[in-house]
């Protein structure tokens, strides 16, 4: 439920703010010169905020598609990620991106076509290697493509990009338009699950069995599907606990036609660890891992 | 520990809040506070440089947190709603800048901007509330509350048909007063639900007996914050008392016993 629209004057150029303006009619809309005034303002509570996050319709100035940090990618060597969001529908509670960010608005760029141009220009300089592209960094690359179209409209610029190799990283079960769409060999669309007991952190996040048959879907339809355990947080019981979700997942999803799996553990930078524990004085998972498994330094998915 | 502070500009503004929660008067100057365990209002005189300075002395008399709910309410302008409409400001512009206010919780009252002034408007040059107060307010009270506890509700006062010249102590009051039930119900109550979550989580364990039966350096004491905060988010049971430790004959042996009965582990 979106409550407020802060729009950027610019965005409203662009006809994707006119059209998430019309899918909340209810919300009050109010314009901005700059999205960074609001969204890095000092002092915000990012955990009150989540109650009730803004929608900020931006538009991306600067370089809109930017090289991973160190450790993240598939093993490609050249690896870029794009954010056409900032901020996420669901609610993790050992998601980095409450330590990263001041706010909890989700910022959605409007300027598809920037993304989309320097797609292109970075793809075209692709040599023997591919170019891997993430999508799912800074937001959940599906969950709120009912409102944002974005990958509806980035599947035309990515289909004759035969270098290029994005990633769609979600936990969600918005796959309409990739089910619409004829699948594209290069495409990666990965889903993130982790254990029964860690997905007592997992807040708004669409049922376990529901992303299961969203990824069998995708790839009955012959979408290449991946799935990412990250981060895997340790927990009494958890071999069995793993062993079980993997029984569940390959259930309905076949293990010999998966693109790719990755893991990793649960860790985060240090400053982010020490805001998300001030956020969440009370939450044993920042305190019970900062003695030895929760490791600092590098940047959770 | 108080949950919210009231800036009001009038005396017959805060009267409302007076009478709802049964507040005592707490003080004649330099500001008129009134108070009760949880809820404080504060009457600033008016002008937005007034309601700084009382959201400075409120959150000092009070002892305001930072999980404190601060809201301003009054009277203001506006060139078209009725005399006694409610609205919940959504964006504040003052002369040196715009503060946008993030609700944290659903609220039927409705919304609208709000321009602060330095004088009675008569112009209403923008479809907006008119007060005095507001900016001055939001970024006073901001600085010792998540900006997201800090709100200001107006009632409407005057407009272009009907302007300031009836208004009276006994009008004013009861316009307040008949927008209470709405502002409690849609705001208060909601905004101090969420506060008081927070409050819960940030309250600090109590460390009192700790700190005066041993002598613990400025470093140790924020060691000892810090096992405290790890126990509280790990422990079913209640932070042990200084008393469990009276063999300890200094405040590093207490750290090495504490660090060990919440990690399990002795620090190397």
């Amino acid at each position: 439920m979106i409550d407020v629209i802060y729009v950027e004057r610019e965005a409203l150029g662009y006809p994707l703010a006119a059209q998430v303006m019309r899918r909340h009619p209810k919300a009050r809309v109010i314009e901005i010169e700059r999205h960074g005034a609001l969204f890095n303002r000092a002092s915000q509570n990012f955990r009150l905020q989540k109650n009730r996050p803004a929608l900020v319709p931006a538009v991306k100035h600067g370089r809109t598609v930017l090289p991973v940090p160190d450790g993240y990618g598939l093993g490609g060597s050249r690896n870029f990620y794009f954010s056409h969001m900032l901020n996420c529908l669901y609610d993790c509670r050992y998601c980095f991106l409450q330590g990263m960010y001041r706010s909890a608005a989700h910022v959605l760029y409007v300027n598809f076509e920037d993304f989309a141009e320097a797609i292109r220009v970075e793809a075209a300089k692709a040599g023997e290697d591919p170019v891997w592209f993430f999508s799912g960094y800074d937001c959940d690359s599906l969950a709120m493509e009912p409102l944002t179209g974005f990958v509806r409209a980035i599947l035309p610029v990515i289909a004759p990009l035969t270098g290029a190799r994005p990633e769609l990283r979600t936990k969600s079960t918005q796959v309409r338009s990739l089910l619409a769409h004829e699948p594209l060999a290069n495409v990666v669309v990965a889903f993130s699950f982790t254990t029964a007991a860690a997905g007592a952190f997992e807040y708004r996040v669409p049922a376990e069995a529901r992303r299961v048959e969203a990824m069998a879907a995708l790839q009955a339809r012959g979408w290449p599907v991946g799935l990412r355990f990250d981060p895997l947080i340790d927990h009494d019981g958890f071999e069995d606990e793993f062993a079980a979700l993997l029984e569940r997942i390959f259930s309905r999803v076949d293990p010999r036609a998966l693109h790719s799996v990755c893991v990793g553990a649960f860790r985060l930078p240090r400053d982010f660890h020490r805001r998300m524990r001030r956020l969440y004085p009370r939450e044993a998972l920042f305190v019970r891992n900062s003695g030895g498994a929760l490791r600092h330094g590098d940047h959770g998915a | 520990m108080m949950r919210l502070c009231v800036v009001c500009a009038l005396p017959a503004e805060a009267r409302p809040w007076i009478d709802h929660y049964r507040l005592r008067a707490d003080g004649p100057a330099p500001f008129r506070t009134w108070q009760s365990d949880d809820v404080a209002p504060v009457v600033s005189g008016i002008g937005q440089h007034a309601a700084a300075s009382a959201c400075g002395y409120l959150a000092a008399h009070a002892g305001a947190s930072r999980s404190t709910a601060w809201i301003n309410a009054g009277i203001a302008g506006h060139p078209r709603l009725a005399r006694g409409a409610v609205a919940l400001v959504d964006r504040c512009t003052g002369a040196a800048g715009v503060f946008h206010p993030s609700l944290p919780i659903a609220s039927s009252l409705s919304r609208a901007p709000c321009v602060t002034v330095d004088d009675v408007e008569r112009r209403f040059a923008e479809d907006a509330l008119y007060d005095m107060e507001g900016y001055g307010f939001y970024h006073a009270a901001s600085r010792f509350s998540y900006p997201e506890l800090v709100h200001a509700v107006k009632v409407v006062s005057d407009n272009r048909e009907q302007d300031t010249g009836d208004l009276d102590r006994q009008t004013v009051s009861r316009l307040v007063a008949d927008a209470m039930p709405a502002i409690v119900s849609a705001l208060v109550d909601p905004l101090l639900e969420v506060a008081s979550d927070l409050s819960r989580d940030e309250m600090p364990p109590e460390l009192s007996d700790y700190l005066e039966r041993w002598h613990f350096s400025v470093s140790n004491e924020r060691r000892l914050r810090r096992l405290a905060g790890d126990y509280r988010a790990l422990a079913a049971e209640d932070w042990p008392p200084a008393a469990e430790f009276r063999a300890c004959r200094s405040a590093g042996e207490v750290l090495e016993r504490l660090h060990a009965r919440i990690h399990g582990e002795r620090r190397s």
